[in-house]
């Protein structure tokens, strides 16, 4: 059984792993401790909100404007 | 503009940009450059800088295509520079030392959540398409001190691993775990608080 002081370091380590699966004996606490499940729950949704917001969706004539501005520098360039 | 085949690898076309082929190198601009921009703008929130980064970042790709040797992808190549880019320009346009007061009032972990605090899960899944939503997390972003701010770019936008990032900023990788973990959880407080205000 975990304890809640075991989350710190869960988290941490879901800060930087690609699998996000939750480690033996995190998880029986987890279904019995609705802060520390709350606390998990929160670092995905911060990771997937950050990555999302971040996402910048150029429109066509934005991306053809950068496009050209560094193909300009490039030609400058020689 | 031929912009390439959809299936042609970043690989294959380097292969034929080396190979003489004209027309190539645009094709992986337009590839990339939205990318980029996006990395510079969260690094940087400025939109002049950011087409500074993206101009760099292809100008270097330009120059250095021939020390290219594929230990790692194209895209992880270009993106490295990229990020490098972000970094110095960061760094240059600091004129005073950071207060990280912000990460400092981040709540202890494992505090107990009020259960009045706005509930950021059913929440991940709108950003893409609530443009609102999607400028509160922005806006929660540009609010950390920039050395948390480059961190969580790095791993939530780019997807470094915490090694890539420990290297990129000469940290250990428990000290990146633990700034990122810290930046997140500063980015939820914030969301939180601007989204109760907000009545969400």
């Amino acid at each position: 059984m975990t304890d809640c002081a075991s989350l710190n370091e869960f988290l941490v380590d879901l800060a930087s792993a690609d699998d996000e699966s939750v480690p033996p004996g995190l998880e029986q606490h987890l279904a019995l401790c609705e802060a520390c499940a709350r606390q998990v729950d929160d670092v995905r949704a911060v990771r997937l909100m950050v990555h999302d917001a971040l996402d910048l969706e150029l429109t066509e004539a934005d991306q053809a404007e950068l496009d050209a501005m560094v193909l300009a520098a490039i030609a400058r360039q020689g | 503009m031929d912009f390439g085949e959809p299936a042609e690898t970043d690989e294959e076309l380097v292969a034929r940009l080396r190979a003489g082929e004209p027309g190539i190198f645009p094709v992986l601009v337009h590839r990339h450059s939205a990318r980029v921009f996006g990395l510079a703008m969260g690094m940087l929130h400025n939109a002049q800088d950011a087409q500074d980064v993206v101009q760099e970042t292809f100008l270097s790709v330009h120059r250095r295509l021939d020390g290219f040797r594929g230990e790692s992808s194209f895209r992880t190549w270009l993106m490295r520079i990229a990020t490098n880019s972000a970094l110095m320009k960061l760094r240059r346009r600091r004129r005073k030392p950071e207060l990280p007061l912000v990460i400092e009032e981040a709540e202890p972990q494992g505090r107990e959540l009020s259960h009045e605090a706005v509930d950021l899960r059913p929440l991940a899944d709108k950003v893409h398409h609530d443009r609102q939503l999607a400028a509160h997390v922005r806006a929660a972003v540009e609010a950390l001190p920039d050395r948390f701010r480059e961190e969580l770019v790095l791993a939530d936008y780019q997807g470094l691993s915490m090694a890539e990032i420990g290297d990129l900023l000469d940290l250990t990788v428990p000290n990146v775990k633990t700034r990122l973990h810290r930046a997140r959880l500063a980015v939820r407080d914030r969301l939180r608080s601007r989204l109760g205000e907000d009545g969400l």
